[in-house]
Parts: structure tokens; sequence; C-alpha cells
């Protein structure tokens, strides 16, 4: 049964408007799936039919008439009107910038100044401004007798006419705790909020140490955590990472289904990037896959391939690559939590575990390329990609969602 | 643009009608082809591509030259055929592929032709036809601009004005649709 995405593929390679990939990719799937081809072959013959339709010539009277119609009227070519598009175009922005500034000015004026000139007023009331003898202050009124004594502050120097006697020494105010209401202001946080920070720091070490203690309980750290987890391991030859790390994974048992387009990629040995995805993997799982690559670096002879590795809780970055890249909802799988089965009996599963031990086995991890959307297939048009997701095992107790990308160090 | 066009459409716009002519000599057969795909109606595929020339004549000043001519053409035929067939009831006319005449043969061209070769084609080609006049209107138009007329999606997209995607969309769905309709007859 064909999928939406494959009927896509096939009509748009019956109309010959196909990228570089997809035509890869019809390819495989022609290959793959005879219904495929029948549907594709059918189509094909459709659209020859159509176009071997015999055309048809125009009847005669069609010039005729239409020059004399046109002979009858001259062209009409529409007046150019002036384009005000321009004006148009940035008035609006200047009339908001322009009221921006005059709301910033008014604002600044109504909270600021007034309070400073009432306190300059308050001070200026008080009799604490004394007048030398050729003062400037206005003149006397007439009715005026007598004018306050001056007092001498100091010795007169020549144009100083103004001293100031020393203002009482007052305490000052608390700071006024500004509120979100205050325009053009910023909240002042609760400092009583920063008591405690738990910092989660991503785990960075060589594959070499992947056995030593530490590391082995910051991995299982992660893991207990619940949450998916990326893990990027950096090699300086990606195409033997990449067969390493397979052999890796399926020393544990664990089956690794390789998508089209990366299999070519293998075939043709070029040294990509590549990301793999699997729930089936535990700690203690994710561990052996390590020591296993860093036995392979150890063994003599043998030109060391891996350099680190990088472990990290998933972000939402991540779980965007991840849905480019295998499709995945990346709020599900942020939220996926190892669950506690119910109780079962013992024989509970047997049966299906027989039948998946003597039929085909089904992948518990998928690998793709990772690389940009235009280089690689599309996780729907993938049928490694959709058989994985559709025939995934039940997730492993202690395993989480987890995204392995193999990259190289430069 | 095509060259000969854009030399016939300046000496068009500096008076010269003749040129004109040679527009539409150069352009009319390919256009009836495909008016007449969507009309289904001979005479109407004829009135339709007549006004669309006489359009186009009298706004020749506004053509910006930024696609082909052929297209600008097409999109003003296709909004004229959309206009004639909302103004006729819809019919299913089994003579579209033979002309307006009914009771012609088909141009063969071969000499050697099977007795009975010519018998099959046209009602290949009448099957083909129904098939086409039984799918919905933007599903049929699409696949006359593609299949029939030799359009590029991008070209469909100015024409329809919709997004390239659309007209992919569309095109993936009319062929489904048609070949739907054609499967019970096993053709």
């Amino acid at each position: 049964m064909l999928s939406e995405a494959d009927k896509l593929l096939i009509t748009a390679g019956v109309c010959g408007c196909l990228s570089r990939v997809e035509k890869t990719a019809l390819r495989i799937l022609l290959e793959e799936s005879p219904a495929a081809k029948a549907l594709y072959t059918t189509l094909c013959h459709d659209r020859d039919r159509l176009a071997a339709v015999p055309k048809q010539t125009a009847p005669d009277s069609i010039w005729p008439n239409v020059m004399a119609r046109v002979a009858s009227g001259p062209i009409i070519v529409p007046p150019i009107v002036p384009n005000r598009q321009g004006v148009a175009g940035w008035l609006p922005f200047a009339v908001a910038a322009s009221l921006l500034v005059g709301v910033t000015a008014l604002s600044y004026k109504m909270f600021l100044v007034p309070a400073n000139r009432n306190e300059v007023a308050d001070k200026s009331s008080k009799p604490i401004v004394e007048l030398q003898p050729n003062r400037i202050s206005p003149p006397l009124a007439a009715n005026e007798t007598t004018a306050p004594a001056p007092v001498f502050v100091g010795p007169p120097k020549p144009d100083t006419v103004v001293a100031m006697a020393p203002l009482p020494s007052e305490l000052a105010p608390k700071p006024r705790i500004i509120g979100r209401q205050a325009p053009f202001t910023a909240a002042v946080p609760d400092p009583t909020v920063f008591t405690t920070i738990d910092a989660r720091l991503p785990v960075l070490f060589p594959i070499a140490d992947a056995a030593d203690a530490e590391v082995i309980r910051k991995v299982k750290a992660e893991f207990a955590a619940g949450n998916a987890i990326r893990i990027d391991l950096f090699a300086k030859d990606t195409l033997k990472a990449a067969d390493q790390f397979a052999a890796a994974v399926r020393a544990g048992h664990t089956t690794l289904a390789v998508d089209g387009i990366t299999q070519m990629y293998l075939k043709r040995k070029l040294r990509l990037a590549w990301a793999v995805y699997t729930e089936s993997l535990a700690a203690p799982d994710a561990l052996a896959v390590l020591n296993k690559l860093a036995a392979d670096d150890a063994k003599p002879g043998a030109t060391p391939v891996w350099v680190a590795a990088h472990l990290t809780a998933t972000s939402t970055a991540d779980g965007r690559e991840a849905k480019d890249l295998f499709g995945l909802d990346p709020a599900a799988w942020k939220k996926a939590k190892t669950s506690v089965k119910p109780a079962e009996p013992l024989t509970a599963g047997t049966i299906d575990q027989l039948t998946a031990a003597l039929g085909k086995s089904t992948p518990a991890a998928v690998m793709t390329t990772f690389l940009p959307t235009n280089l690689r297939i599309p996780p729907n048009l993938s049928p490694q990609i959709k058989q994985y997701f559709e025939e995934k095992p039940a997730k492993k107790d202690g395993a989480v969602p987890l995204l392995v990308v193999i990259r190289p160090t430069s | 643009m095509n060259a000969d066009d854009r030399r016939l459409i300046t000496a068009t716009l500096a008076g010269n009608t003749a040129a004109f002519g040679d527009l539409v000599r150069r352009h009319q057969d390919r256009l009836y082809n495909a008016v007449l795909r969507v009309v289904d109606h001979a005479e109407d595929a004829a009135d339709v591509v007549q006004d669309a020339f006489v359009n186009a004549y009298q706004a020749l000043g506004t053509f910006k030259g930024d696609s082909e001519l052929y297209t600008w053409l097409y999109r003003i035929a296709y909004n004229l055929a959309i206009s004639q067939m909302r103004k006729r009831r819809p019919v299913v006319s089994l003579d579209v592929a033979r002309g307006s005449d009914p009771t012609a043969d088909p141009i063969d061209h071969s000499a050697d032709t099977r007795p009975g070769e010519a018998l099959e084609r046209r009602e290949d080609e009448a099957g083909l036809f129904i098939a086409l006049a039984r799918l919905s209107p933007e599903h049929r138009d699409v696949l006359v601009m593609k299949d029939l007329d030799g359009q590029r999606y991008e070209e469909i997209a100015v024409v329809l004005d919709v997004p390239i995607g659309t007209v992919r969309s569309r095109l993936h769905r009319a062929r489904l649709e048609l070949r739907q309709i054609l499967e019970p007859d096993g053709k």
C-alpha cells in the first residue's frame, strides 16, 4: 500500500519536476515497490496519451476577425500614474516614530522634571539665599518698606552676588520600588527568587575514558533523569566511525536500519556526518557502545578514529533537528518517559518474542545522514525510517529517546 | 521573452498593425488548442481566442515582458474562458477531439494505417476527453496546461495566480483522479 507521500513523489516524477534528491528517492522507491512502479507506469501512459492528442488548427476565421477588430481601434495604453507608493510607504513609519519620540519626551517631563522642579521650589522657599548689597534680585516694591537684612557669609568677590548657606543634612529616602506599570522602566526582580540554582552541565569526555568511574556516573545520571538525550560523537574519520558505531550497536543485539540514501553515501565512501535515533539503549547499553568504540581505537596497530563525546539533555533546537531528520514530534519526544508497565504473567509476550526471533528482525535504531534538508531524503520518503517508526519495539526499561550524531572534529 | 515576440510587440506598439497579425498567427493554434480543452466547445473556444487577442492588443502597452507572451495571452484567454463557461450550462461534448464537425475523420498522417485503427484511436480519444470533462475544473485546467499544452510549473502558477506548490499538489490530485475515472474501463 503506497502512502500519500509516495504517490506525491510518483506524480511529481511523472511531471518530470524533481530535485536531484527526489529523483534518487523515486528511483529507490520504484526499485523496491512493484505497486509504485505500476502506478508510475500507468500515470506516465496517461500523460503520454494526453500529450499525443492530435493538435487542432485554429479556425481560419480567427485571424481576419481579430485584425478587423484591431484595425477599428487603436492600442489603449493606460496613462502612467505617478507612483506615490514611495511617499506612502515611509510616511506611516515617520509618523509612528514621531509619535514615539513625542510620547517619550512627554513621559520624561511628566515623571521626572516636575519632581525636580518641586524640589527646587521647596528649597528656594527656605531663607537660605542671602544677597550682597549690590544684588541683582528684583527691586523692592513701592509698598515694601524694609528688606531682609543681608547676612555676610564671606569676603565679597567682584560680580559675585549669591552665596549658598550650607543645606541641612537629610537622610536619603528609601529607594522606591518601580513596578511594571511604570513606563520605560524595567521591573526590578525579587532577589529572593535566585536563592538556589540547579545547573546541569553537559557531559564532555574523551571516548577513550568511557570506562572512567566519573564518566559512568555522569552518563547514568543523565539517563536517570528520563529526558531525551543527544550524544555528539566527534571522530577523525566519520566513514570508519559509522562502520564502527554500527558494529558496536549491533554487538549489543540492537538491530540498526540504515536509510537508503545513507547506504548509497556509505557505499560511495563519503565522509559525512551521520545521525542515529533509537529508544532501545539504556545507560549500560550506551556505555557498552562507547566502551566498544574505545576498545576499537585501543587495538594494537589501529588508527584512532574517535576523539570525544558530548552528552547533553536535548534542547528545543535538538527537537527541531530530530523533526527534520526523522520526522519526530519534538514535544512528544521531549516528554517521553520510561513507563512502568503493570505486572504481567511470565509468559506474556513470549509468542511475540518467538515470532520476532524467528521472523525478520525489527530495527531498534535507524541511521540517516546529518546533512541539510536539500541534501538528504525527507524522513517521510525514506522506507527505512518509516519502517522503523511503524514497527519499532517497545521502549526498553531505563532507555530514553537517544539522538546520536557522528560528526567530524573539524 | 522570445526575441521575435519582443520585436513584434515593439513594432505593434509603434503602430504597425501587421506586426500584431504576425503575433496572432504565431500563437493562435496553440492558444486555441489549450482553450478548447478548457471550454470543451469548439465555437466557444474560437470566440474566446478571438476576444483574448483583441484584449491583448488593447492592453499590449501594459505587458512588461517579465513572462513569456504566450503565458500572458493564455492568462487573458483563461480568464475569458472561465467567464464563458459560467455563462453557459455545462455540457459534455464528444466532438471536441475532432473540431467543430462531429462527422469529420481525424487527421491521419500515416499512409499504412491498419483498418480499424482510426476508429480505435477515435474511441480512445473520446474516452480520454470524457474523463477529462468529468474532472473538477481546477484539476482539468492544470492537466491541460501541463500535459496538453506543455507549460512549466512556473507558467501555470502565473496563469492561475497560485504558488508553485499548489500547482504541484493540484497536478498530483488531478493525475490520480483521472486514473480513477479511466480505471473502470481498464484503459
